[in-house]
């Protein structure tokens, strides 16, 4: 089983959950942080159990996590009294935390104490991890050049030129983060997210790949 | 330079601040209500964000090339700003981008911060932290976060007196599972909530700075001290001495979760063991310094300056070099 962490309004969550149908994709919505069946010990988490399309599972199911969101937004957690939202959504996220980080399967990406997908980086924290890995920045950006590369471990996927490979595997190590979309001007960065759509299906095959090989290790 | 970020009137804050004036250090406060008031400009560099800050009070332009350490408290970006423009939608937005790029700055500065917000942050997930108390050698206590009532159940089954708690750093206070509480327990399907065993002894508080250890024996009858006169409890404080070993695992600990100061919350069991609860990342050390004389903020201040001339002596040697670069090569 294959848990994507993210809301039933974000399509792109949704369409990994439809494409991997066929290997359990499920949607671990913030609906379900709110259902009966979690189960998490603290130091050692055996035999946990976990919530995703509302229904509770034992944690030895999950094959990988792929987290489509940074956290989850009190917002969002309309089942819940208005006064309580705030304090619930600091609740889950920090539950979140904790859960992803002592997962045994892989996470794209593993949460960091101020995100639950890798790390939570402004633009401009991103320009400064380029410029001490010798990364070119784009500026400005020629916006009809930009493409995206989606690097996932040691795969890619875009069809990059050398460098780029080179220069995404630097942020990629600098960052801590095993899954980026790294956005290309020429052969200069233009913008990182650690939550790519993976929109084509060549990105959710490698995606998929790379998690599959990473649990049978 | 030594900059000190927050609210004036801040315990802590203050306190650091006295100390450093005392010690006759270049020092200034970023006060955080004059964020809406104030204009940044950030650039980035290999060894960091190039930030400037303009606020409206004298001496307030600060260009951050020449900090040498920083001390933190900030609060939430609402909770600092005045009155009148609180309720103000635009200079919300404008404070928060101000005190965002003081975050961005402190988190990949090399200049010392206490403590780079980052590192901070993994204080508001208490499992999340748990796990790496474990994994520095302490004693924790075994902990369930639940969304079950019947895993409660066994829980409580297996480890007799059980306190529950937030998970996250939010209305955090410790409180005994009881029978009337366990009336409720199918409350907590609504969202994930921490039991944890109850670990009998007698709680000391450990502020580490840098390489100074610094312990409290705290002596109370209350669930959690902190909150001893909600429940018309007493608390007593004594400066004490804990052995080396456990100094030294305090220290490690600190060191290698990216902090210079830590308020580290232990238990000392009948049986001798040290059962650690919580790091907090931004202590309110005061109030035990208030009552056991122990120079936790004097060693605070101290830090900072020794941070600050390391900084100061590697600027001069830096610019020292550029400019034998630059001058014209004869021929």
């Amino acid at each position: 089983m294959i848990a994507v962490l993210g809301s039933e309004l974000d399509r792109a969550a949704c369409k990994l959950v439809e494409a991997w149908s066929a290997v359990g994709g499920v949607l671990l919505s913030a609906r379900d942080l709110c259902r009966r069946g979690w189960v998490f010990r603290v130091p050692n988490d055996r035999k946990g159990s976990f919530v995703a399309g509302a229904v509770a599972r034992p944690i030895e199911a999950l094959r990988g996590v792929v987290v489509r969101r940074p956290a989850v937004a009190a917002e969002e957690l309309a089942w819940i009294a208005q006064e309580d939202r705030q304090y619930v959504a600091a609740e889950i996220n920090a539950f979140l935390v904790a859960w992803l980080a002592a997962l045994r399967c892989p996470v794209l990406n593993r949460p960091t104490a101020t995100s639950l997908s890798g790390p939570a980086w402004s633009q401009i924290q991103w320009r400064v991890a380029a410029a001490r890995a010798d990364v070119p920045w784009a500026d400005p950006i020629e916006a009809d050049t930009v493409a995206e590369v989606v690097f996932c471990g040691d795969l890619h996927c875009g069809a990059p030129s050398k460098r780029q490979v080179s220069y995404g595997t630097r942020l990629c190590a600098a960052s801590g983060a095993d899954l980026l979309g790294v956005q290309f001007s020429g052969d200069a960065v233009a913008a990182v997210t650690p939550q790519p759509r993976l929109a084509d299906q060549g990105a959710r095959d490698m995606v998929l790949a790379y998690l599959e090989h990473r649990a049978a290790a | 330079m030594i900059v000190l970020w927050g609210v004036p009137g801040d315990g802590p804050l203050d306190a650091v601040h006295r100390c450093l004036s005392r010690l006759g250090a270049d020092v200034r406060v970023l006060d955080q209500r004059d964020a809406a008031r104030s204009s940044v400009e950030v650039r980035a560099a290999p060894h960091g964000l190039l930030l400037s800050i303009e606020g409206p009070r004298t001496m307030a332009h600060l260009e951050f090339e020449q900090v040498g350490a920083a001390y933190l408290r900030p609060v939430e970006t609402e909770q600092a700003l005045p009155q009148d423009i609180a309720g103000d939608r635009l200079s919300r937005l404008h404070a928060n981008a101000i005190d965002r790029a003081m975050i961005a700055w402190a988190d990949v500065t090399t200049t010392m911060v206490i403590n780079p917000p980052a590192a901070m942050a993994v204080n508001n997930s208490k499992p999340y932290q748990l796990r790496l108390i474990a994994e520095f050698g302490f004693d924790v206590p075994q902990t369930l976060v639940t969304t079950d009532p019947s895993a409660v159940r066994a829980f409580a089954a297996q480890h007799g007196r059980l306190i529950y708690k937030s998970v996250s750093g939010t209305r955090s206070i410790v409180n005994t599972l009881t029978d009337t509480s366990l009336e409720r327990l199918e409350c907590v399907e609504n969202a994930p909530t921490q039991f944890q065993e109850y670990i009998p002894g007698c709680d000391v508080r450990v502020h580490v700075v840098g390489t100074e250890v610094f312990a409290t024996e705290v002596r109370s009858e209350a669930h959690d001290y902190r909150y001893a006169s909600l429940y018309d409890q007493d608390v007593e404080l004594l400066p004490v001495t804990i052995p080396s070993e456990v100094a030294e695992r305090c220290r490690s600990m600190t060191a290698r979760m990216g902090l210079s100061v830590s308020g580290i919350d232990l238990r000392h069991t009948p049986d001798d063991s040290w059962v650690c609860f919580e790091v907090n990342p931004s202590p309110a050390f005061v109030y035990y310094e208030a009552a056991t004389e122990q120079p936790i903020g004097d060693a605070i201040a101290r830090l900072l300056i020794r941070a600050d001339i390391e900084h100061q002596q590697l600027r001069a040697g830096v610019v020292a070099v550029d400019n034998i670069q630059r001058k014209p090569v004869c021929a």
